[in-house]
């Protein structure tokens, strides 16, 4: 099953309904929403009013009415009355201070320093602009006209400028170049596909745009006058977003949304709010989309804004949440005939992936004609899940791709490879695939900042998964793993996709047992196993993530819930999955305890591996698992220990407010291990302060760190959940701040809860305290996968600190003091949440 | 109190049996209302089944200084019920009434016959005079102080208040097991409440409502309860509640409720949805033992948030339903939460009277 077109979205259609009908908007962004009877007035100047949503009657027609009688003044101002300057410059105060519109001090300001014929003269060239304004509305309406009309229009208002820019009024001249900029804009945006001389001239009209924005900005700003920025802001966005300058981009429109939040132009609002979309969906930050997603719908009703509904429909189908998807598409049709066919399409992607192939043949044909991207895509998807891999070829080879959004075209390759594969061609397949994730690595390296994954948030795992099985296919498992190592978990490595099968054959070396890998994808998975010599083998699993996800919380809630027996049946269970003969067999034959890296990615570094069973023992009896979440370069972490030799630092055990030990528990546990280890630095209950942790951080050895892991909002990262490490006197150390203090230590010890969760980002992994610690170096960091009690963390660590003491590596002491609780009958919810991050 | 209750499956005060008269004498002159946990249940069932108790014992009861005092309430109580009761066959029986009145545990009703159950209620009204004058009449009283009902869901402000939920198209009939013990009257079930009143008083001070470990940290969680096990007979699996953290801003709350073969992969089979605008969501439907996912959703400016999954098990347990039968109030809740059943125990606790320590318990989060 497939109908993984989340994320892909018709770029020209967007481009199209964020600017609404074309041209309309530039007429209506010059009239103010709410004084309809003085409309003419506000055109003279542009600027509006704040359409609050204030539940005072009284106030609002109070407001309306003092904003009326000064775009009236002002207009009589403007046509050279002298009189009306000093009540212009009252109401303007009092406007400012009971409605806090200041900008019409401003404005009073400008206009009152002019001479009366210096305003009639603005005044005239005003009328002249919007002459010039209505021709290029009714111009942009005809499709066969606009060509030739735009470049007479554009030079007439390129005279309309040289003749009054200089003006004292230079406010005409300054809408004008707000009105250049965006014929310009649309003339470049309107290339779809370019020859190289085009190029160049696109490249100089975006340019040119760029240019005359901006100079219509400073003009306004000059003249006091704020609405007027929003339009060539909102310009300046789309210029740098299709220049690709999205950091710059962004910065226009989010200062366009603040600008219209501040002013009441709601629908500039909406079209900076959809460029910052687009801008995140360019940029994977999928973080951010949601975001903005989420303010759109607070300014537009989602029952009737198409975007807004489609973007949300496809987010939840990306999620892989098809049945939710699918009832909010269904509850949410676009008003547009227009729209109707992306509708279908999106409808067929849902019902695809829900696995109802008879409705989403229905919406298939529906779709008709439209030959968009997105329907183009939603055909494929069900032709491929149909089986008809002719007519998926077909419709996406002649589709005329260049003129496809980034995200279409790379979906395009990844259905063919799909495609190819089910026809058994695994070359062809590799082929398109690696294309994909080629396309990936481009797009990543677009990326601003480290906040989201491309691969993992919009390509999808499923396409590294594709690749590996094709590997498979090709009997090349070694090609296999390293496909899933150098396509996950790019974060953690400096040299990120370039991973070499002889780096990874040298880590395998590493370990007794090699190490195991997988990759889990829509709906398969794949596991690769290379062995310590090198021998690789690799299998395909037909479990995808959605059933292993739901298999891995099953099991976290059997284990948390002490349902033993249920835990058990459903470790099996998926023992059996992730464990397939070909793979089982070979660690079965490994020597019992032997250290084997098990690369957790997806869903399954939530696992409790301590749980799985091997040839029917627990995996703790038959192998030393270290895990990590992705193939880390040895260069960038901290080398290994004599661990009996390692000055220890033990924190924490806060304290309340009262002076209480907030746990117990983590009292004793620091007192036990101080006497196992008797030069080791204390820092904990009043003294467990930020500038004591910070040090033990910055220094070497090894940390034990006996605390609460808490959400804490005021810790922001865009990567790393908001949580962070409790302290005394209520402080927190945020996890990002972690990874800003670079702690490059031997081992740490996380005995708080959840410390080995966080955010999950797709291809990347959790991202919470622990991996803070793991990306900045420290090489072996012991965490907990759930919220343990007290106790049990006490006595974990207590065993564990024996097991070091006793001179064994962190991993095997890690499983010893697994072994020892599981022993002594404390059920697998105290002991299986323990698991070594690192590399020993 | 109606003979009905001692029919022949538990000697007289169950367990307690043995112990009864060295608990009543240990009352003698007023010695002591509670000498702990142990003797608070035999207290409580002893009230509760007064009218099986030798006269001799019985007088001794009554001249106890507070026992007494309860006594003669229930006794009150009891009185008003039998003047409430019902003599023509057309009348709603009290249990019909007591769905219609949608008290704690009640069954919905179908539209029809609430339909007519109002028509002769309104008839009653109306006329001034009927065969079911009494029942009616019932409706328009208030019973002597114990019967007074705490409704569980108004009464419990550090709880989120169920909001009216749309339930699925098509709901399983409810079983009775949770009624049977309230029998022939409905309105008996208010002296259960009325017997956890007191237990709940007594051992709410010592010993109490039972509380989760601590654990290092708490994790974000939105889906709450139903989790773990639920009994199939009585408790949650008879109303199922459906609580989620609330989220800022949610307009309303969707849940969906699927069965399962209780395997580790399957997605299950969709049952039922339920929406409301609290994050409590209540269904009618009885759940048999199984396997169930729950996932639930918020609307935020009309969007879906995907709030997760979580899974229960409805199991048949007659080792703790033998255990819990014939505890009440503090000391049900407590087994039920000890034995795992969280779900139940919540359900248990909710039909106690509100109290700070009722009221912090449900409160409570298990943090995992």
């Amino acid at each position: 099953m497939r109908g993984w077109i989340g994320g892909v979205t018709n770029g020209a259609r967007l481009a199209h309904v964020a600017s609404a009908d074309g041209f309309v908007p530039l007429l209506v962004a010059f009239v103010a929403p709410l004084i309809v009877a003085s409309a003419q007035t506000t055109q003279a100047t542009g600027e509006t009013t704040t359409p609050v949503g204030t539940s005072e009657l009284g106030d609002e027609a109070r407001r309306r009415s003092d904003l009326t009688r000064f775009l009236e003044l002002l207009e009589q101002v403007r046509g050279g009355d002298d009189d009306a300057i000093d009540e212009l410059r009252r109401l303007a105060n009092h406007v400012c201070v009971a409605w806090r519109r200041c900008d019409t001090r401003s404005i009073a300001a400008f206009y009152a320093g002019l001479s009366a014929d210096e305003r009639r003269a603005g005044s005239q060239a005003e009328e002249e602009f919007r002459s010039l304004r209505r021709e290029v509305a009714a111009a942009s309406r005809t499709t066969e006209l606009w060509p030739r009309e735009s470049s007479r229009l554009t030079r007439e208002l390129r005279a309309f400028v040289a003749r009054t820019e200089d003006r004292a009024d230079f406010t005409p001249a300054a809408r004008a170049y707000a009105l250049l900029a965006r014929i310009e804009k649309e003339k470049a945006l309107a290339w779809r596909t370019l020859s190289p001389g085009q190029e160049t001239e696109r490249e100089a009209l975006l340019e040119r745009a760029h240019a005359d924005a901006e100079i219509s900005i400073a003009a306004f700003e000059r003249a006091g006058m704020r609405t007027p920025q929003l339009e060539p802001l909102w310009v300046l966005g789309r210029v740098e977003r299709a220049r690709g300058r999205f950091d710059r981009a962004r910065e226009h429109y989010a200062k366009c949304d603040t600008l219209a939040d501040a002013v009441g132009r709601g629908e500039y609002r909406e079209r900076a709010l959809l460029g910052l979309i687009e801008i995140a969906k360019d940029t994977g930050d999928v973080a951010r989309l949601d975001e903005h997603v989420a303010e759109l719908a607070t300014i537009v009703s989602v029952d009737t804004h198409w975007p807004l509904a489609r973007e949300h429909a496809l987010r939840l189908l990306h999620m892989d949440h098809p049945d939710e998807a699918l009832e909010f598409a269904l509850d949410h049709p676009p008003v547009d005939d227009e729209d109707m066919a992306q509708w279908h399409g999106l409808l067929a992607a849902c019902f695809l992936r829900s696995g109802d192939a008879l409705s989403a043949a229905q919406e298939v044909e529906r779709i008709g004609a439209d030959q968009g991207e997105l329907t183009i895509l939603a055909r494929a998807s069900y032709d491929l899940d149909a089986g008809e891999l002719g007519p998926v070829s077909a419709a996406l080879e002649s589709a005329r791709r260049e003129s496809w959004s980034y995200q279409g075209r790379t979906q395009a390759h990844w259905l063919l490879g799909e495609a190819a594969l089910k026809r058994g061609d695994a070359v062809e397949a590799r082929e398109h695939l690696e294309r994909t994730l080629a396309m990936a690595a481009t797009w990543r390296s677009r990326q601003l900042e480290a906040g989201g994954s491309v691969v993992g948030e919009w390509i999808g795992v499923h396409a590294v998964t594709l690749l590996a099985e094709a590997c498979v296919d090709l009997d090349d498992p070694l090609e296999a793993a390293r496909v899933i190592e150098a396509h996950q978990a790019q974060r953690l490595r400096a040299t990120a996709s370039e991973l070499t099968s002889k780096q990874l054959v040298l880590r395998a070396r590493a370990y007794a047992g090699g190490f195991v890998t997988w990759s889990v994808g829509a709906d398969s998975s794949v596991v690769a196993h290379v062995r310590n010599d090198g021998n690789a083998a690799a299998a395909r699993i037909e479990v995808g993530r959605r059933a292993l996800e739901r298999a891995v919380r099953r099991l976290r809630e059997a284990t948390l819930e002490n349902d033993s027996a249920r835990a058990s049946r459903i470790a099996s269970e998926l023992s059996t999955v992730l464990f397939p003969p070909q793979i089982a067999t070979r660690l079965a034959a490994l020597e019992p305890g032997a250290r084997t890296l098990l690369l957790l990615h997806g869903p399954l570094e939530e696992v409790p591996t301590s749980l799985l069973v091997l040839d029917g023992k627990p995996l703790d009896d038959r192998l030393t698992a270290l895990v990590l979440p992705g193939s880390i370069d040895a260069a960038t972490v901290a080398a290994p220990a004599d661990w009996r030799a390692t000055r220890w630092t033990l924190a924490g055990s806060p304290l309340d407010a009262g002076g209480q030990a907030l746990l117990p528990h983590a009292a004793d546990e620091l007192e036990a291990l101080a006497a196992l280890h008797p030069d080791a630095r204390r820092v904990s209950g009043a003294s467990f302060e930020r500038d004591a942790l910070t040090d033990a951080l910055r220094g070497t050895g090894a940390l034990h760190v006996a605390t609460h892991v808490v959400p804490w909002s005021p810790c922001t990262s865009t990567t790393l959940s908001a949580e962070g490490l409790l302290l005394a006197d209520g402080d927190v150390l945020c996890a990002e701040e972690i990874l800003a203090l670079q702690p490059r230590l031997n081992l740490v010890v996380l005995a708080a809860c959840e410390s080995g969760g966080g955010r999950f980002v797709d291809a990347e992994g959790l991202h919470g305290v622990g991996r803070a610690f793991l990306e900045a170096g420290t090489r072996n960091v012991v965490v907990s996968l759930w919220p343990v009690a007290d106790e049990a963390a006490r006595h974990f660590s207590l065993a564990f600190h024996g097991a070091l003491s006793n001179g064994l590596a962190p991993s095997v002491a890690v499983r010893e003091a697994r072994t020892s609780m599981r022993a002594s009958g404390l059920p697998s919810a105290d002991w299986a949440a323990f698991r070594l991050i690192g590399r020993d | 109190m109606s003979s009905s209750k001692n029919s022949g499956k538990t000697p007289p005060f169950g367990s307690a049996g043995t112990e009864w008269r060295s608990v009543l004498e240990a009352l003698d002159g007023g010695a002591s209302t509670h000498s702990g946990p142990s003797d608070d249940d035999i207290v409580n069932e002893i009230l509760t089944r007064w009218d099986e108790l030798p006269p001799r014992e019985r007088e001794r009861l009554e001249q106890h200084p507070v026992h007494g005092t309860q006594l003669a309430r229930l006794q009150q109580a009891e009185g008003w019920l039998r003047e409430q009761l019902p003599e023509g066959e057309a009348c709603p029986t009290s249990e019909e009434l007591y769905d219609y009145g949608r008290g704690p545990g009640y069954v919905a009703i179908d539209e029809g016959r609430r339909a007519e159950i109002e028509q002769t209620l309104n008839a009653c009204s109306a006329l001034g005079a009927c065969a079911c004058r009494d029942v009616a009449a019932s409706l328009s009283t208030m019973p002597p102080v114990p019967l007074e009902f705490d409704r569980p869901d108004a009464e419990a402000p550090l709880e989120v208040e169920a909001s009216p939920t749309r339930p699925a198209a098509a709901t399983a009939s409810r079983p009775r097991l949770l009624r049977a013990s309230w029998k022939p009257l409905a309105a008996a079930a208010a002296l259960v409440v009325a017997i956890g009143l007191w237990t709940q008083g007594n051992e709410g001070t010592d010993g109490g409502f039972p509380a989760y470990p601590p654990l290092r940290g708490e994790a974000e969680q939105a889906l709450l309860f139903p989790r773990g096990s639920v009994l199939s007979a009585g408790f949650f699996a008879t109303a199922p509640r459906f609580e989620l953290a609330p989220v800022d801003g949610a307009e309303r709350y969707e849940v969906v409720l699927l069965r399962h073969a209780g395997d580790a992969f399957s997605p299950g089979e969709r049952l039922f949805e339920l929406e409301g605008e609290s994050p409590v969501l209540l269904s009618d439907a009885k759940l048999d033992a199984g396997g169930y996912t729950w996932s639930a959703s918020a609307f935020v400016d009309g969007l879906r948030q995907p709030l997760g999954e979580r899974d229960f098990q409805v199991v048949a347990n007659p080792e703790l339903q033998k255990a819990v039968q014939g505890l009440e109030g503090v000391a049900l809740v407590r087994a039920l939460h000890e034995a795992g059943h969280d779900s139940d125990a919540r359900h248990a606790a909710r039909l106690l009277p509100a109290s700070e320590e009722r009221d912090a318990y449900l409160a409570a989060r298990p943090g995992r």
